[in-house]
């Protein structure tokens, strides 16, 4: 099950969909008159275009595809970038799905549940005179995509119904990473395997695939080794700082004479992030140090960031035997960090959230806080992370911890965006259903569909995040450092059943750590105590394994630079 | 016409074409389809209820609910329940939740008790604008509980109304520095009061209304008796008001405390039985164990079973003295040496037209 929020912080500030423009009166009048006056003017000049020969030939080269490619969208200067040929994942895609629905004279019509804030990259043209996507596989390939709306707080328990009712209705449904064991041992997603070897995606194409290559995939897209959805968007968590106040002279000054050491440009390790973030703080409350979030829910994975850099390469949730491992020193210390940075935040941060965290970075409140890695791509012109601090944020991977001599900085991601076959949907359809993901899901065309402004599904493949239309909006400086934070993303509590009920036992635990209801050692006792009973209800050989298959999940590598 | 009225209306005959059934047979069959949708309605989903309280069934076992015999579990998930309690106060099992919960109901229906109490008694006598001022304290009583929800979220926000308030009016009485930040939500010793703040709030308009209803409806004569003869309001209050409005007070509170037990929506809003599990009253302790935090519907099932047990114990424990306070009142128009039981309509009328 999906987790709910059910909460109003429960809002993500993530880009507002637009599904479609109304047309009002004034519009139609306006557009009206200048139609008319085109129609007048037109006849005076002439009613043909004057084409030249280069205009020409710059239209005509923007409406076909370019030499060797089979399909992609047209009309816009730049298509050819998403643009595929046969032998490419989304090419593979399209010629199957051709060749199901007989070259579109069987056209399929697929049911497709998706977020209402998402929909619009599927829906909406962009940029101007390209086809919306949606638009382009029909045309390909004469499948015909309905998509059923729904809004993130209903759609954990629209597939729960989904799950309860073996409801067979939608043929592609919306989960979250954290989902995937709880729903594949439901038997509500179909196992993918089967197709992902007949059609090769390029999920791990150095080029198209994701950043962070076979491990992101097995982050994203699997469950106890087998493939059990696609993902469609990057939940990552991305340090944003105020580069200004780090770059300060006189701040660079004060730091090294009160800590005895230079104030780098973004902390590297949890003991200068700590340091960093008590040195920002202003009593007054004008300025706090650092606002990641503590709050139920949301909290947890800044605990996490800390406690996953414990060992190297990685402090894994669970030991041999799903033995819980958060009862540990790294457990304890993680925590007992986790309730110190109450010190330098904003008052009452139990409550607060990420509407609060948006508009305290914005206004040049915070120096530094975890948050979406949507946030830059927000400081834009009147929004709330534009209050006159926008130029001066930028972007990191998450501190670490000196282990062994390496330096261990990790990022947690957190549910993201997925889709999967219906299992109980009609069989006929799975194949078709799951090469609209390959197609979609596709280096080409997911690059294209993530500079859409008109939903919120963030990038995370390597050819997005160099895609011009993706980098203009998401900006350069936080593209580049996302290639590095990806591959250094640790997974949150996932790929193995029950997955957000140990998530929610940790949370529970942290918040009566964080308002003094429980020491940090108690805290973690408790956990521990109650994930011992989760596994147990579950089957510790099964749950054992599927820890162990997820370990392919966890990054092993240290390159944190460009 | 006259004759018509006065002659006894005549027995319908069925008419031919039942097949000989008798008059009984047909009546039981023309309910039937209405007897067996009720069923459906209110007997299927107990039994199902009752039959998955027996099992660890969880949706995402793979297996349809029918088939839950397959984690046949007997009463493993009641033991749990029962066995669950936790640190006092903070701890997040089932006994702290009922802990909580009776906390909250006492307190609420406590407070909206008094206080609609006291509004009615207030608005027994006309004053200008009464009328306009009664829709005015009926207003919260029909807000949707979750918006009630909402606005006591936002009211209870740190740099909230509330808190502004508290500045405004007792910055100098604390000797406060700055704005005082009382943390509603995020404190545990104090979030389960802001969800009884919110709770009193919207539901001492129901209290207000049942007791003036009440009030308005009581025997001016008897009243007017007592004030002819000099008793003061605290005694009529207390000899003649009191007991009379006994059996309503009795059915407000019921109801109150019945819905109070159950109370969800505006606690799981304002702060989803956190911080840990410090406002996780019993039906947001069904939520997160059913919906929001896992998926356990055979334990749900039994907590649901037990909760059921309680309350409906609990109303039939404070049902009874309304019997008692009805059989009394009967027996007082009959005459004393008359027993409540052996008082058959007949006499309850007769005695109250001689009265």
């Amino acid at each position: 099950m999906e987790k709910q929020d059910p909460r109003p912080e429960r809002t993500i500030p993530e880009e507002p969909a637009q599904t479609g423009r109304t047309f009002g009166r004034a519009a139609f009048l306006k557009s009206a008159g200048a139609a008319g006056a085109g129609i007048a003017f037109g006849g005076v000049a002439g009613s043909a275009k004057a084409w030249t020969r280069s205009s020409r030939n710059a239209h005509l080269a923007r409406n076909r595809l370019a030499s060797g490619n089979i399909g992609g969208p047209t009309g816009f200067a730049g298509a050819e970038r998403y643009q595929y040929g046969a032998d490419t994942a989304a090419g593979r895609a399209i010629l199957g799905l051709k060749q199901l629905t007989n070259n579109g004279k069987k056209p399929i019509t697929l049911s497709w549940r998706i977020w209402n804030g998402a929909v619009g990259q599927l829906t909406v043209p962009f940029p101007k005179g390209a086809p919306a996507v949606a638009a382009l596989l029909e045309k390909e390939t004469g499948v015909k995509v309905k998509f059923i709306q729904d809004t993130p707080n209903n759609n954990g328990q629209k597939n729960l119904q989904t799950l309860s009712t073996r409801d067979g209705g939608l043929n592609i449904l919306q989960t979250q990473i954290t989902d995937n064991g709880d729903f594949a041992e439901g038997k509500m997603l179909r196992n993918l395997d089967e197709f992902v070897a007949k059609y090769r995606p390029d999920w791990a194409d150095p080029k198209w695939g994701y950043a962070g290559g076979a491990t992101t995939v097995a982050l994203m897209n699997k469950y106890n080794g087998s493939v059990y959805s696609v993902s469609f968007d990057g939940d990552y968590q991305v340090w944003v700082y105020r580069v200004d106040l780090f770059d300060n002279a006189q701040n660079q000054k004060d730091f090294k004479a009160k800590y005895g050491y230079e104030l780098n440009d973004f902390p590297k390790t949890w003991k200068e992030h700590d340091d960093a973030a008590a040195f920002f703080t202003k009593p007054d409350g004008s300025l706090y140090g650092s606002g990641d979030l503590k709050n139920p829910f949301w909290g947890y994975v800044n605990w996490m960031m800390r406690y996953v850099t414990a060992a190297a390469p990685n402090q894994h949730y669970f030991g041999p035997a799903a033995k819980p491992l958060v009862n540990s020193r790294a457990g304890i210390t993680a925590t007992k960090e986790h309730v110190a940075s109450l010190a330098w935040t904003y008052p009452d941060t139990l409550s607060k959230s990420w509407p609060e965290q948006y508009a305290a970075m914005g206004a040049g409140q915070l120096a530094m806080a975890s948050m979406f890695s949507n946030a830059t791509k927000f400081i834009t012109k009147g929004s709330p992370l534009d209050k006159g601090f926008g130029s001066k944020l930028r972007t990191a991977l998450a501190p670490g911890r000196m282990v062994g001599g390496k330096l261990v900085r990790r990022s947690v991601i957190y549910f993201n965006a997925q889709f999967a076959v219906n299992a109980f949907s009609n069989s006929k359809l799975h194949e078709a259903a799951y090469l609209v993901l390959q197609w979609a899901g596709s280096g080409q065309i997911f690059s294209w569909m993530a500079g859409n402004p008109a939903g919120y599904f963030d990038p995370h493949g390597q050819s997005q995040l160099n895609d011009p239309l993706v980098r203009a909006s998401y900006k350069p400086y936080a593209s580049d450092e996302l290639k590095v934070i990806i591959p250094n993303t640790a997974p949150p509590i996932a790929g193995v059943r029950g997955a957000n009920e140990y998530t929610q036992a940790l949370d529970t635990n942290l918040q009566k750590a964080l308002t003094k209801q429980a020491s940090p050692e108690s805290a973690m006792a408790a956990t521990a105590a109650a994930w011992e009973k989760i596994t147990n209800r579950y089957g510790r050989a099964k749950q054992a394994a599927a820890i162990s298959a997820g370990l392919a999940a966890w990054p092993t590598g240290y390159k944190y630079h460009l | 016409m006259d004759a018509e009225i006065q002659s006894k209306p005549r027995r319908l005959s069925w008419p031919a074409g039942l097949g000989g059934r008798s008059e009984k047979t047909v009546a039981q069959l023309l309910i039937a389809p209405g007897q067996l949708l009720m069923v459906f309605i209110v007997l299927f989903p107990a039994a199902v209820a009752i039959y998955l309280a027996f099992t660890d069934f969880q949706p995402t076992s793979g297996y349809q609910w029918f088939d839950a015999y397959k984690g046949w579990h007997w009463f493993g998930n009641y033991w749990e329940a029962l066995k669950s309690g936790g640190v006092f106060w903070t701890g997040g099992g089932f006994w702290m939740a009922v802990f909580r919960t009776v906390i909250v109901t006492v307190l609420g229906v406590g407070v909206e008790l008094t206080l609609g109490f006291a509004l009615a008694l207030l608005f027994l006598k006309t004053f200008p604008g009464r009328s306009v001022l009664t829709v005015v304290f009926l207003l919260p009583m029909m807000v949707v509980p979750a918006v009630t929800g909402f606005i006591f979220y936002m009211l209870f926000q740190t740099q909230g109304p509330v808190n502004g308030a508290l500045t405004f009016f007792l910055h100098d009485v604390l000797h406060a520095t700055g704005h005082i930040h009382v943390p509603w939500l995020s404190d545990p010793n104090i979030a389960l009061f802001a969800i009884i703040l919110a709770d009193i709030w919207q539901w001492t308009p129901l209290m207000f209304l049942i007791l003036l209803s009440g009030l308005v409806s009581l025997p001016e004569d008897q009243l007017n008796a007592a004030r002819i003869l000099g008793a003061r309001f605290s005694d009529q209050f207390r000899y003649l008001v009191l007991p009379m409005m006994w059996p309503i007070i009795l059915i407000a509170v019921i109801i109150r405390a019945i819905e109070t037990f159950k109370i969800f929506d505006s606690a799981w809003l304002l702060t989803t039985g956190g911080p840990g599990d410090a406002t996780t009253t019993i039906s947001v302790f069904l939520y997160r164990q059913t919906i929001a935090e896992t998926t356990r519907w055979g334990f749900g099932s039994a907590v649901a079973i037990l909760v059921l047990i309680m309350v409906s114990l609990l109303a039939l424990r404070a049902i009874r003295p309304i019997e008692a306070a009805q059989e009394e009142s009967i027996g007082e128009l009959v005459g004393a040496d008359v027993e409540a039981e052996s008082v058959s309509l007949e006499q309850a009328i007769e005695a109250e037209a001689r009265l």
